[in-house]
């Protein structure tokens, strides 16, 4: 099992379904798991919706989206054997509501339908495209949290063999070149590594911007811009500064990232479809690793 | 409530307290009595401020650059703190306060229940409102929770605490009880007693929190209130602050405007610009060239915003992106110029 975790909006649903689409041209049989119901998946994987049993969609692979309603109603019917599953709606409901109270039992139904999948050994790699860095330690902690609240309850029961898929998954972090991302990254890889057993695989940089010059070009660049220039040609000297400045600032940004776990670049692509950009996205893992 | 407030609200990673310590620091230069709040425990308001204070639940005086004629005041809510604050208010009595404060289960629901703490940013505002002190109350939306959900908070706390639901836990009957059955069975019996036993308690607040959730809806719903939308000119963020808009719309909630951060100069999408670049792709020095295709680079890039952007419907206001990043209360000022507009008097105030 693979997690892929990040900021809100690094492009976590892009790399998932890149890597799912790479994994699967070397003839993997890979399942990718939403677990925010944002739809996000699905467009990204080019079909109008996703259910919570697994589909087959266009890049090879199957996908699927969790809701806690379903998830619960699974664990009811697989485990406790309750007849009146056509009512879990309500209930379903009512579970939401205590689950505020309760840390780990929305997470552990959420984390559960993955693991689920891994047990079934249908798949040789199953992605989870979790949710943002805030939340993620949340759902891989679920386990052990269900122990500490309930020690006795049922669900605790349930949460040994969760833990033991935990314990052999991997995790990818998203981020961009940025100054939030990057200081989020590095508050997860402290996090992830002192509250779960997930190992982080790598640090995947997505949309860094091209470097437009080498250093000798820019030391011209440099001389040049200063020489009187028509005022139209100073507009585009200061927008290629604009570009290096940007591409700077990436760096600087990604300077502050440990060496371990290795990282991974994406360039950023201008792109207007989803479709074309998880293409270079995948080119660009594939390339790499 | 004689202050006007701006609740700046939108995406995540959008640059949202960025935002909302420009408008402050830009209005307070400008001469008025500013507060900046937020609930944000990452502490970004104070980064942004060129801060380093402990979190404080009252307000502290910020410095401004000189030349600057008004004041600027930051509060950095702590929301458990508040939490606490709220039950004393409310408690009818001190043995339910003293029996909520130390329930097994108070610290998870006011900690877990991301709604809450937008509920109370803006129950804080209200106080810190309520005198003459300020002319202009900025409120920076926590960054966890959907920006949907936080204007429905008074409702959703409402719902939370007065829920049939929470009845069913504490006198399971008739229709709850395959619930108490079900929750029984996942939890144990004695997590669903705990649970029992804090609603009950907080039962004895509902009366008070009906009320206090409803002065701040009242709040949020009046003239003198006014919502900004962040957003970047980027796809995504465009698609979800038309969503925010339309939303706020349905509700009725006054939209001041909405800000795109972190724009390209406008003078990329110059005719003139697109020229004079191509010409300079087809100059004798390779370095003249090479500048010509950054140009028509970054070109291409803004043409994508601009017609991101263009969906968004008026008021809007851009904030361009910085190419020495935000550093310091000079920059927020100077940033600020383009949304002064946003900050001056507007209807009901």
């Amino acid at each position: 099992m693979l997690v892929v975790t990040g900021k809100g909006g690094v492009g976590k649903t892009t790399v998932a379904v890149a890597l799912a689409t790479a994994a699967a041209s070397r003839g993997r049989r890979v399942l990718v798991c939403e677990t925010d119901r944002s739809g996000a998946l699905a467009q990204a994987c080019g079909v109008p919706r996703l259910r919570y049993d697994a589909t087959p969609v266009p890049g090879g692979f199957s996908a699927l989206t969790i809701d806690t309603e379903s998830s619960l109603a699974e664990y009811v019917k697989r485990y406790l054997r309750i007849p009146w599953v056509g009512r879990i709606g309500p209930v379903a409901r009512a579970l939401d509501f205590v689950a505020v109270a309760a840390p780990g039992v929305r997470e552990v139904l959420t984390i559960g339908k993955p693991c689920f999948e891994v047990r079934s050994k249908k798949w040789d790699l199953v992605i989870v495209d979790a949710p943002a860095t805030g939340h993620v330690v949340a759902l891989l902690d679920a386990p052990r949290a269900i122990q500490q609240l309930t020690p006795a309850g049922p669900l605790a029961s349930q949460t040994g063999w969760i833990s033991d898929i935990l314990a052999q998954t991997g995790a990818v972090i998203v981020t961009t070149p940025e100054e939030l991302p990057v200081t989020e990254t590095l508050e997860l890889l402290q996090s992830l590594a002192r509250r779960t057993a997930v190992t982080v695989d790598a640090v995947i940089v997505n949309r860094l911007a091209p470097e437009p010059f080498t250093r000798r070009d820019l030391e011209r660049f440099d001389d040049l811009r200063r020489s009187a220039q028509p005022p139209g040609v100073e507009q585009v000297f200061h927008a290629a500064g604009l570009l290096v400045a940007i591409r700077r600032i990436a760096l600087t940004e990604l300077s502050r990232l440990p060496v371990s776990p290795p990282r991974l670049v994406v360039p950023e692509f201008v792109g207007t479809d989803s479709a074309s950009v998880v293409h270079e996205v995948t080119a660009a893992i594939v390339a790499d690793t | 409530m004689t202050a006007r407030l701006l609740i700046v609200t939108g995406a995540g990673g959008v640059g949202k307290t960025t935002i909302s310590a420009t408008l402050g620091a830009a209005a307070a230069y400008a001469g008025e009595r500013v507060l900046v709040i937020t609930v944000d425990p990452a502490r970004r308001l104070a980064d942004a401020f060129g801060l380093t204070p402990a979190r404080t639940n009252d307000p502290v005086e910020v410095a401004l650059p000189i030349g600057g004629k008004g004041s600027l005041s930051v509060a950095m809510i702590d929301a458990r703190h508040a939490w606490d604050m709220l039950v004393t208010q409310l408690a009818p009595d001190e043995t339910t306060r003293q029996r909520v404060l130390n329930n097994r289960l108070y610290d998870t629901v006011t900690e877990r229940f991301a709604l809450s703490h937008d509920y109370v940013a803006f129950a804080r505002v209200i106080e810190l409102a309520d005198d003459a002190t300020y002319d202009l109350v900025v409120v920076d939306t926590a960054p966890a929770t959907n920006a949907l959900d936080s204007f429905d908070s008074p409702r959703r706390m409402r719902e939370f605490f007065g829920s049939r639901l929470a009845r069913w836990l504490v006198v399971p009957a008739g229709a709850a009880k395959p619930f108490a059955l079900l929750a029984g069975r996942l939890l144990g019996g004695s997590f669903i007693a705990d649970l029992a036993e804090f609603f009950t308690l907080v039962g004895g607040l509902e009366t008070g929190l009906r009320e206090h959730s409803e002065d701040v809806e009242c709040m949020l719903g009046s003239p003198r209130c006014q919502l900004i939308i962040v957003s970047t000119p980027e796809a995504g963020p465009v698609s979800q602050s038309l969503a925010l808009r339309a939303h706020l719309d349905a509700r009725q909630m006054n939209l001041r405007a909405i800000v795109v951060n972190r724009a390209l100069p406008p003078e990329l999408l110059d005719p003139a610009f697109t020229q004079t670049a191509v010409a300079m792709t087809d100059d004798t020095d390779p370095v003249i060239r090479e500048v010509g295709r950054a140009g028509l680079l970054l070109r291409d890039r803004a043409r994508l915003q601009h017609d991101h952007v263009a969906l968004l419907p008026e008021p809007k206001a851009c904030v361009q992106l910085r190419a020495g990043g935000v550093s310091g209360l000079d920059d927020l000022c100077e940033m600020g110029q383009p949304l002064l507009g946003l900050c001056t008097r507007f209807e009901g105030s």
